[in-house]
């Protein structure tokens, strides 16, 4: 009887210590680099130069979550793009960087960004490797200094060593910081939502989803096309000028035909993302609704196939439907993955 | 008479020596070095920054207190026409009025004596459109604030100063030129290309071994009063508005050739 207590013990034990021995065993085969689903088109990042691996990716999620490349260490990039918020900054219109300041834009969903052909809402920057420098350098948002950060990573007790592992190389230069924010960024890919279980005839839409695809497919993809639910073009949706006088891609161009108008943002996990559009200005996916339906303002750029519409006239049913239809775009398993945490 | 001849062989054993000195030998094969001095002044004063106080054509009184300026794409061309493009990843420099060393960069180019120099003032939109791992050096886009973050871009032209025309806090002025032709949609381009046609102040002859310093004064007085006149007090900030584009064709005509100082022994550790 003892001695079969006793043998219990030690099988538990031994069960315990296997367990945890398992998910150790396990983690280096969880790590799946970045993988294309493959219904979404080729991506527009691309690992020829410098090879993806979980040292580059587990080294660009410890810096995305460090505050060490802003000014007074306070802000990281996971200061305004919060993994459970789908990479935004929840429930700001604008984000507050350092010492409190706002800035002028809705911090923007970081997911999928492999396909994304340029950053930010007004497309300013044309590769994901040259995007931090951005928030990092902004004085109201981390307002950091990079070389100064790079003398940081030197010194500091473990970065050496992750960057020697991850590039081979103790010396921290700026493009291997960069590399390295970008292999975590493109391992965010969303693809398992109500929607993507579908088109892998995982499951069925409910009939009040179906409606509401059919009217998607009809309203709304010339812009937000499927798969990624971006086209990655810059519109003017007739949201009208802003209190900051923000003119959008005009800002870079200089061009009187690109005034007001900004990137179009995928729509996926739109319940993680609120508020909407580049100003946050509008804080529920009915109020969305309701802009397209009846509040678009006749701008001069007014997109054409806004224009010719006079909006997105929907009935009150389409609007419901519709909006069945949107929160199939949710993927809880996105905002849960605990590889795109805090490490 | 023999005094005579013997002074005459003599005179004529020196010019031959001379005359043998300059008939140097061209071998393409081999290099040489160029080192091409920028020497700033504003209109005739020389550029000394912070203390020394300049003017306009507005009449308008200013100092200096940054200068910096990409020269890119560097070339060299012959009477015949010949050309020599030196390597595009050698090509950059970037020149800061704080940093001496940065005044005087130092090419290797074949041998052979040119009646041209060439180079692009700012960064072209094939280097703007390089991947990040090649963008080192002079090009980091970390490490020298002549980078647009927000609307990627190097910044190809700085000057910043103060004047007490210009009306704002802190009396200070502050052009950033920069716009490279855009990525995806066409926008302004600031580049200028400057052609120096060394024909006039001294041809460089470029040996194996020794240096033809070109020694170039850069006027940045023509930033306000070449092509365009501009005014600080109309325009104390420019950068991505207002007449960037006036300050870009009058920042290609900065460049004067002054002299030219063949054959010179390459001083080591010149840095």
């Amino acid at each position: 009887m003892k001695t079969k207590k006793k043998l219990s013990v030690i099988l538990l034990i031994i069960c315990t210590v296997w367990a945890c021995k398992k998910a150790d065993d396990l983690a280096p085969d969880d790590f799946l680099g970045f993988k294309k689903p493959s219904y979404f088109p080729e991506p527009a990042y691309t690992f020829e130069s410098t090879p993806l691996t979980r040292e580059t990716v587990e080294l660009g999620r410890k810096l995305f979550y460090d505050g060490i490349l802003s000014r007074d260490h306070t802000i990281s990039c996971a200061s305004c793009h919060i993994s459970q918020n789908a990479f935004t900054h929840h429930g700001h219109d604008v984000s507050h960087g350092i010492d409190d300041q706002l800035g002028i834009r809705n911090s923007s969903s970081l997911v999928n960004l492999a396909w994304s052909t340029s950053f930010f809402w007004d497309g300013g920057v044309p590769t994901l490797d040259l995007s931090p420098i951005v928030p990092i350098h902004n004085p109201i948002e981390m307002d950091g200094n990079l070389e100064n950060g790079l003398l940081q990573l030197q010194t500091h007790p473990q970065y050496p060593s992750l960057f020697q592992k991850a590039f081979g190389s103790t010396a921290i230069e700026t493009h291997q910081v960069l590399k390295a924010l970008s292999h975590f960024m493109v391992t965010l890919v969303s693809d398992n939502s109500k929607y993507d279980r579908v088109q892998r005839n995982e499951t069925t839409f409910t009939t009040q989803e179906a409606r509401g695809y059919v009217l998607f497919q009809a309203k709304c993809n010339a812009c937000h096309q499927e798969p990624l639910f971006t086209d990655f073009s810059f519109r003017d949706n007739g949201l009208g000028i802003n209190p900051a006088k923000d003119l959008g891609r005009y800002e870079i161009t200089q061009q009187e035909e690109d005034k007001l108008k900004f990137k179009v943002p995928t729509l996926r996990n739109l319940q993680y993302t609120a508020p909407y559009m580049h100003d946050g200005r509008i804080y529920t996916l009915q109020g969305v609704l309701n802009h397209y339906n009846k509040e678009i303002v006749l701008t001069d750029n007014l997109d054409p196939i806004l224009k010719q519409n006079n909006g997105i006239p929907l009935s009150r049913e389409e609007m419901e439907d519709l909006l069945a239809f949107l929160l199939t775009l949710n993927d809880e398993s996105f905002i849960t993955n605990k590889s795109f945490s805090q490490p | 008479m023999k005094k005579i001849i013997v002074a005459f062989v003599a005179v004529l054993s020196l010019l031959t020596a001379c005359s043998k000195n300059n008939d140097i030998q061209i071998d393409s094969n081999k290099f040489g070095q160029v080192k091409i001095k920028f020497d700033h002044i504003v209109n005739s004063k020389k550029l000394v920054l912070n203390d020394y106080t300049y003017s306009n054509s507005h009449s308008e009184t200013f100092n200096v207190t940054t200068l910096k300026y990409f020269v890119t794409n560097v070339k060299f061309t012959k009477s015949n026409g010949e050309t020599y493009t030196v390597p595009k990843e050698d090509s950059y420099f970037l020149i800061d009025a704080v940093n001496a060393h940065s005044l005087n960069p130092n090419i290797l180019i074949p041998e052979g004596e040119y009646t041209g120099l060439e180079f692009n003032l700012g960064v072209d939109s094939l280097t703007n459109t390089l991947p990040v791992e090649k963008r080192t050096g002079v090009l980091n886009p970390a490490t020298n604030g002549m980078y647009w973050e927000w609307n990627s871009g190097y910044i190809h032209f700085k000057i910043e100063g103060n004047s007490p025309q210009a009306n704002n806090p802190n009396n200070s002025y502050k052009y950033h030129i920069g716009l490279f032709g855009g990525y995806s949609t066409p926008t302004v381009n600031n580049n200028r290309i400057v052609r120096i046609d060394l024909t006039k102040a001294g041809i460089s002859k470029v040996q194996e071994h020794l240096s033809s310093d070109i020694h170039l004064m850069v006027d940045i007085g023509k930033i306000f009063d070449a092509v365009h006149p501009i005014s600080i007090q109309k325009n104390p900030v420019v950068m991505q508005s207002g007449p960037h584009t006036f300050i870009a064709d009058n920042y290609a005509q900065m460049f004067m050739h002054d002299h030219t100082h063949n054959f010179q022994k390459i001083v080591q550790h010149e840095n």
